[in-house]
């Protein structure tokens, strides 16, 4: 304070001063209260001075930032006018500039939307930061390249919630997918689970009618959702009916719960009590090493996941012994990871690949920035055309200040513009994609202030990024020098531009590049030798007890039609029926052990389906021991066993013992392209023989659902149908009538893969076509700009396809530059994706020289309309105007 | 034609009176003094920039002094239609007043 002269006013109040008034008041106005202000202070004391000084500056405050308001209003009214001119004058490069933006912003509004979407799944519940699933690790078993489990041991739930003090409640839910229910006339198959009996309460699924406390307490308790009460009931109350499940069990319904919201990852149509598991499957007991339940914590506020990992495992240790504690470890996933937690096995939800989530934001952005280069490149490169307007501007006495915020107000205007247009854009492709993605996406930002100020935000961002550069470059030159000459400071600018065409060529090859990639893969997929034959394959699916009972009779039906050329009964090459441990001797004698995929199958499985046979017989009722006595295997589990010579040998598995080898056949896909050929027996399906002592022996569990697979003869489908389903209803007491082609199935095993590709061949044309928008208009500004140089050359003799050269050359240079650079970006890219498919086709060199020839051929074609135009003109008519 | 305000009025006469020396603060004072209500110097600013629009009032920009931080300070003069303008005042509360006793007293 004392260093201060004491002449000087309060500093603060000063610069509120200086902030709000304009340049002439500032002169006028804080000089007089200078002047005053030191008077006073030599009178009357700093105090009062200081005062007097504020009083007199907070009133001046509201009339003065009213005046420069309206000013600044003048102004950008002004400034509006003409770039809304300039972009009326030139409607080519408006069309340009507005489309390219909002074709990016449209892209980004869809994946802003498809990501929080992917991003919000289990967060409505009340304490979903405190929930996680209990998982394991196993480190005994792997299947599908991965050792983590979702599944976990039914006792396991309430032994955390009583000896692991952090956990504050945990609940089980078991999978009770494809569930047939009937209520009087009314039957569904429904998805449903089953859940402990505070289900209700420990997540935040609200149910709409039913006591909380009670809806699952009891055995045969059933909750249903508001859509199946509504199908099974229509407008009747459902409370305490009946409802038949899968033809045994009846279960009384006791509550109703809203519908399953689309971004949870638990999907239901009805809760099963746990309390009525033990009347409906086997294994439903409390035993510590059987893994099929879903279990979930619920931590006390405060706790740490990593906390209570060790105790977990210690509570399983005390239950079921050290071994088993190691062998399979818990350890806890976050609710809100589970729909990313794509690497678990035997996970009851659909997950997504987060990276894929990430790549797609990435894309977007790109698409966006491509748009906007392309805003700046045509901005800088129009200089030519108006650095005129500019030099005039500055002679009059514009600051520079003044051009920038012109400028800005210009791209402010442009980038407001797409905006709206994006809106259109989204709003019309919006219900495409959802369909695509399978995804309920809404775009109502009014309704959401925070969605509404990211949008606003986001546009106001683009528009200035897009214009600052142009804005900062036009504005720095001298009008003297811009107003003599007429085009030579386009040079510096030129290498910018450059650097941005490379750049977006650059990310338009990665893309259709990788376009390229997957589609390859996925041809390949779709063509490759599976080792079986999927074309003109019905499959039934057989739950149902009638049918069941009574195969031979539908296949001998069947066989009667001159439409049918084959039936099989038991497994289709697409269904393996779960693996068991493999038991046999290797050549030395010693015992040999693995994991072995089983498929129970009939007498004409391999000719139906077209497996071949490389060595031994097939099965044959002329052997009757064949039946639970003799097996098929793969060449993967003869590869296995180390064998030279496999007929004959014997191999156990844990509900066939000592079976002999009396054939092999060739490997063949019973899962998808992602995974290997993992070994396989084939043993005879006892249900299809007809022969009933051993029937009762084996023990069939769920996943032993047979199918009957009739293979029909060419153009007969429909005729066929008609035949299979009307032979199944005259045989069937429950369940409806339910088929699928194989081939259909074979195709949805890539469905994800099929996805991928497509979106990602959209965002490529997308990006292409900003990049070629973006080469069009600077095409037409080299035109320009070489106008005289072409006319010269024109005069002079040269023929039109040099003139094309001439123009064209110079963008092909950067099109090659911005394939070097692309390639290993795609390759690195693309070799993460190619791995997941175990069996792939190389990533080939020839893909990257046509991506390459692809996109300088879409350069070319940018610019060869502009360079056609000028290498036509007349050159006297523009010699004539220099 | 228009009739001064009484906010006009008051600003033209202290520009009258104060001469070659009127400028922000001897017009803030010139008012103070005669009216008894100090004014602040951002509403007389804005007085003074309407007045100039309507071409009451003239601008001469004087030279910066150290005292003013450097800032120089804006005259005023009145224009001919400032002159005008201050005579249709008086001829208008002459009007006004015209044939009242001295004291309004005597008629309540």
């Amino acid at each position: 304070m004392r260093k201060r002269s004491p002449g000087a006013a309060p500093r603060l109040a000063r610069l509120l001063l200086d902030l709000v008034a304009r340049s002439e008041e500032k002169r006028t106005v804080a000089g007089d209260m200078d002047e005053w202000f030191a008077e006073i202070a030599r009178l009357k004391g700093r105090r009062r001075a200081r005062r007097w000084y504020w009083g007199q500056v907070v009133a001046a405050l509201p009339e003065f930032l009213r005046l420069s308001f309206y000013w600044r209003t003048v102004m950008l009214k002004n400034d509006l006018r003409s770039a809304g001119r300039d972009l009326r004058r030139q409607k080519m490069f408006s069309f340009i500039k507005i489309g390219g933006l909002a074709v990016g912003l449209a892209c980004v509004w869809l994946i802003l939307l498809y990501v929080r979407f992917e991003t919000s799944f289990d967060r409505f519940h009340a304490d979903a930061g405190r929930i996680y699933r209990v998982v394991l690790e196993d480190h005994e078993n792997t299947l599908r390249k991965s050792n983590k489990f979702a599944v976990t041991c039914p006792p396991l739930a309430a032994a955390l919630e009583e000896e692991c003090p952090e956990v504050e409640a945990a609940t089980r839910i078991d999978d009770r997918a494809d569930t047939l229910l009937r209520a009087g006339e009314s039957v569904h198959y429904e998805d449903g689970i089953a859940a402990d009996e505070d289900f209700f309460r420990f997540f935040s699924f609200a149910l709409v009618r039913g006591d909380l406390e009670r809806a699952l307490a009891e055995p045969y308790d059933l909750v249903l959702s508001e859509t199946l009460a509504r199908k099974l009931f229509g407008s009747d109350d459902p409370l305490g009916r009946t409802v038949n499940m899968n033809g045994t069990t009846d279960l009384k319904v006791t509550g109703v719960c809203r519908d399953a919201v689309e971004n949870s990852h638990l999907r239901f149509d009805f809760v099963l009590s746990f309390a009525t598991l033990p009347a409906i499957r086997e294994d439903g007991g409390n035993k510590w090493n059987s893994h099929s339940f879903y279990t979930y914590v619920k931590l006390r506020p405060g706790a740490a996941a990593a906390a209570v990992t060790p105790k977990m495992k210690a509570v399983v240790a005390a239950h079921a012994g050290e071994k088993e504690a190691n062998a399979r470890v818990p350890f806890l996933l976050p609710l809100t990871d589970i729909h990313f937690a794509n690497d678990f096995n035997f996970g009851m939800e659909a997950t997504n690949d987060r990276r894929l989530v990430m790549l797609f934001s990435l894309i977007a952005v790109f698409i966006l920035v491509l748009a906007c280069i392309n805003y700046m490149n045509l901005a800088t490169a129009r200089f030519v055309q108006r650095s005129k307007e500019v030099g005039i501007r500055r002679v009059v006495g514009a600051e520079r200040g003044h051009l920038i915020r012109q400028f800005l107000v210009e791209s402010l205007l442009v980038s407001g513009l797409s905006a709206l247009l994006s809106l259109g854009l989204l709003a019309a492709v919006l219900p495409a994609f959802n369909r695509f993605v399978g995804r309920p996406l809404a775009f109502r930002p009014l309704d959401e202030p925070g969605l509404f100020l990211i949008l606003a935000g986001a546009v106001v961002l683009v528009g200035l990024l897009a214009g600052s550069y142009p804005a900062v470059f036009l504005s720095s030159f001298r009008p003297g020098r811009i107003l003599k000459s007429s085009g030579g400071p386009g040079f510096a600018a030129a290498r910018v531009r450059n650097a941005l065409v490379v750049f977006q060529f650059a990310v338009s090859i990665v893309l259709i590049l990788s376009t390229g990639i997957v589609a390859r893969q996925l041809r390949y997929v779709r063509t490759k030798d599976l080792g079986y034959d999927r074309e003109q394959v019905l499959t039934v699916r057989v739950r149902d007890e009638g049918v069941r009972k009574n195969m031979q009779e539908i296949k001998t039906a069947l066989l009667r039609s001159p439409d049918v050329a084959g039936v099989s009964l038991g497994a289709t090459p697409m269904d393996t029926q779960g693996g068991s441990g493999m038991r046999g001797y290797g050549d030395d004698g010693a015992e040999v052990k693995f994991t072995c995929w089983t498929s129970y199958i009939d007498y004409d499985f391999l000719k139906l389906f077209g497996v071949k046979l490389l060595q031994g017989r097939p099965f044959s009722s002329e052997h009757p021991t064949d039946l639970g006595g003799a097996v098929l295997l793969n060449e993967a589990a003869v590869r296995a066993f180390g064998w030279k010579e496999p007929l004959g040998r014997e191999v156990s598995i844990s509900e066939i013992k000592n079976a002999k080898v009396v054939g092999v056949v060739g490997d063949y896909h019973f899962w998808s392209l992602h995974q290997k050929i993992e070994p396989m027996l084939l043993a005879l399906n006892l249900d299809s023989t007809g022969a009933d002592g051993l029937l009762r022996a084996i023990n069939f569990t769920r996943y032993r659902v047979p199918f009957i697979s009739v293979k029909i003869a060419a153009g007969r489908v429909p005729a066929v149908v008609a035949l299979v389903r009307k032979t199944y209803d005259s045989f069937k007491t429950l369940h409806p009538f339910q088929y699928e082609f194989l081939d259909d199935r074979f195709d949805r095993l890539y469905r994800n893969d099929r996805k991928f590709g497509a979106i990602f061949a959209l965002f490529a044309g997308l990006s292409v076509f900003v990049a070629c928008l973006g080469m069009f208009g600077l095409a037409a500004f080299t035109a320009e700009q070489k106008a005289r140089e072409v006319s010269i050359r024109k005069v002079l003799g040269a023929t039109a396809a040099s003139i094309a050269g001439l123009l064209s050359r110079h963008f092909l240079r950067w099109v090659v530059l911005a394939n070097i650079i692309a390639w290993p970006v795609a390759y690195l890219l693309m070799r993460t994706w190619v791995k997941d498919f175990y069996y792939r086709v190389p990533i080939s060199a020839g893909l990257f020289v046509l991506a390459g020839a692809a996109a300088a051929a879409f350069a070319l074609m940018a610019v060869s309309v502009q360079t056609a135009k000028a290498a036509r003109t007349n050159p006297a008519e523009r010699l004539r105007r220099e | 034609m228009e009739v001064l305000s009484r906010t006009d009025e008051i600003l033209l006469l202290a520009i009258l009176r104060l001469g070659d020396d009127a400028y922000g603060v001897s017009i803030a004072k010139e008012i103070g003094r005669r009216t008894g209500k100090p004014m602040k110097l951002g509403a007389l600013w804005v007085l003074l920039d309407i007045a100039h629009q309507k071409g009451l009032v003239s601008k001469r920009t004087g030279d910066p002094t150290p005292q003013r931080g450097g800032r120089s300070k804006i005259f005023y003069r009145l224009t001919p239609e400032g002159y005008e303008a201050l005579e249709n005042a008086r001829e208008f509360s002459r009007a006004l007043w015209q044939g009242l006793p001295q004291s309004l007293k005597d008629l309540s």
